[in-house]
C-alpha cells in the first residue's frame, strides 16, 4: 500500500508555482494586452523642452513636442509645479512606480547644455517656487492617494528608509537656493501635505517661512 | 499504539520551522490580492493584517532583507518570490541540520538567533518600528514561543542524553 504525506513544503511548492501563474496572468498578461495609449507633452517652463509621457516611444525630457524630436534625458519628470528652471539647471521630480503599490518621487538636476542628471534629494517631491524664489519640496513622502497608511507594503519599503515618513500628510519642509541646490531652511510639518501649508510655503518667502 | 493527530506530540525544531514557513505565506495572501485589485490598498483588511503578522513574526534581518530587495528592484512580485522561494528552501535545509548529527549545536545557535532578534525588538530599529503595535507584539511572541520550544526540546534531549 502507497502512502503519500501531504507535507508543509509541498504545500509550499504547489503555493509557488499556481501562484507564479496568477501573478503571470494579472500581472505580465494584462499590463501587455492593455491597450490605452499615452501620448501627453508639455513643455517645461518657456525653454522649448518637453515632457513627454507616451506608450510609443521612452518617456522622458525631448528636444519638442513632435513625434520626431530627440530623447533628451529618459525617465519619468515632472513639470508645472513638478519642474523649475534656474539658467541652464533644470530642478524636476522623476517618478519611480513600484510594480503594483505606489509612487516614489527623487528631486533630480539636470544640467540643460550636457542634460546630465543628478540626484538633489531621495524621496523628495518639488512642488513649487516659493514668494522669492526658492524651490519647495517636500522630503519623505510618497503621492498622497497611494495610501502610505493603510498599505503594508508602503510599510515594508520604508523599513529599509529611515527619511520615509509613515503618517500620511507629513513631511519634512526643505527649501533650496536653485543658484546652488543647497537647503536654506528645513522643518518638519505634520500637515505639510495640506493645501492651506502648501499655499503658505508658496505664498512667503524663505526669511519669512523662517522667522 | 497509534496516536491521533490530536495526541500527537510536535518537537519544538519542527515547530520553528513551520512557523517560520507559515510566517512567510502569510504575506504573499496580499500581494495575490494586490495584484489582481488595487482598492486593497485603501483600507485596512484582513490580508493586510495577515501581512503585517507575518513580517512581524519573521526574524528582523530578514525583513532589512526584503525591504532591500523591494527598493532594489521597485517590485511586489520580487519580494514575493523571494518569500516564497526562501520558505521552501528554509524547510528541507532546516529539518535536515535539526535532525543531523550536529543538531544539538544547530539547535543552540537558532535559540541564540532568536533571543538576539527578541532583544533587538527592543531596540528603535526601522525595521520594527514601521509596523503596528499590536502585529509587534504578536510576533514577538511568536518568536518567544519558537524559542521556548526549541528550549523545551533542547532539555529534553540533554534529560534523555543523560539516561
Amino acid at each position: 500500500m502507497i502512502r503519500s504525506r501531504f507535507s508543509l513544503n509541498s504545500f509550499l511548492l504547489i503555493v509557488v508555482l499556481f501562484s507564479a501563474l496568477f501573478l503571470f496572468v494579472t500581472v505580465i498578461l494584462y499590463d501587455m494586452s492593455d491597450r490605452s495609449i499615452t501620448n501627453a507633452q508639455y513643455e517645461i517652463e518657456d525653454t522649448g523642452l518637453y515632457v513627454q509621457y507616451t506608450t510609443f516611444k521612452p518617456s522622458g525630457i525631448y528636444a519638442g513636442d513632435d513625434y520626431y524630436s530627440g530623447l533628451l534625458a529618459e525617465g519619468y519628470f515632472g513639470y508645472d509645479w513638478g519642474a523649475a528652471v534656474c539658467g541652464d539647471t533644470l530642478y524636476c521630480n522623476e517618478y519611480h512606480m513600484t510594480r503594483l503599490g505606489f509612487m516614489t518621487s527623487d528631486l533630480v538636476r539636470i544640467d540643460l547644455t550636457t542634460f546630465t542628471k543628478e540626484t538633489v534629494l531621495e524621496n523628495t517631491m518639488l512642488r513649487g517656487r516659493c514668494a522669492d524664489g526658492s524651490l519647495l519640496c517636500f522630503e519623505g513622502v510618497v503621492m498622497p492617494n497611494w495610501f502610505p497608511e493603510t498599505d503594508p507594503l508602503y510599510r515594508l519599503y520604508a523599513a529599509a528608509d529611515p527619511e520615509l515618513r509613515m503618517e500620511e500628510g507629513s513631511a519634512v519642509v526643505c527649501l533650496l537656493d536653485p543658484a546652488t541646490g543647497e537647503t536654506v531652511y528645513e522643518v518638519r510639518d505634520d500637515r505639510a501635505l495640506t493645501d492651506e501649508r502648501e499655499n503658505y510655503y508658496l505664498e512667503h518667502t524663505a526669511e519669512e517661512v523662517a522667522g | 499504539m497509534k496516536k491521533s493527530f490530536f495526541h500527537k506530540s510536535i518537537s519544538g525544531g519542527r515547530a520553528y520551522i513551520a512557523a517560520m514557513q507559515i510566517a512567510a505565506m502569510l504575506p504573499l495572501v496580499y500581494v495575490l490580492i494586490a495584484a489582481g485589485s488595487y482598492s486593497i490598498f485603501t483600507r485596512e483588511n484582513a490580508a493586510s493584517v495577515l501581512f503585517d503578522l507575518g513580517m512581524t513574526s519573521l526574524p528582523v534581518w530578514s525583513v532589512m532583507l526584503l525591504s532591500l530587495i523591494y527598493h532594489l528592484s521597485l517590485s511586489e512580485l520580487a519580494v514575493y518570490f523571494a518569500l516564497s522561494i526562501g520558505a521552501l528552501i528554509f524547510g528541507p535545509v532546516m529539518k535536515r541540520l535539526l535532525s543531523g548529527r550536529r543538531a544539538r549545536i544547530v539547535r543552540y545557535v537558532l535559540m541564540a538567533l532568536i533571543a538576539a532578534d527578541l532583544a533587538a525588538r527592543f531596540l528603535p530599529l526601522r525595521a520594527v518600528r514601521v509596523w503596528p503595535l499590536w502585529a509587534v507584539i504578536a510576533g514577538a511572541s511568536v518568536r518567544l514561543a519558537c524559542l521556548i520550544l526549541l528550549f523545551a526540546e533542547g532539555k529534553k534531549d540533554v534529560q534523555e542524553h543523560n539516561v
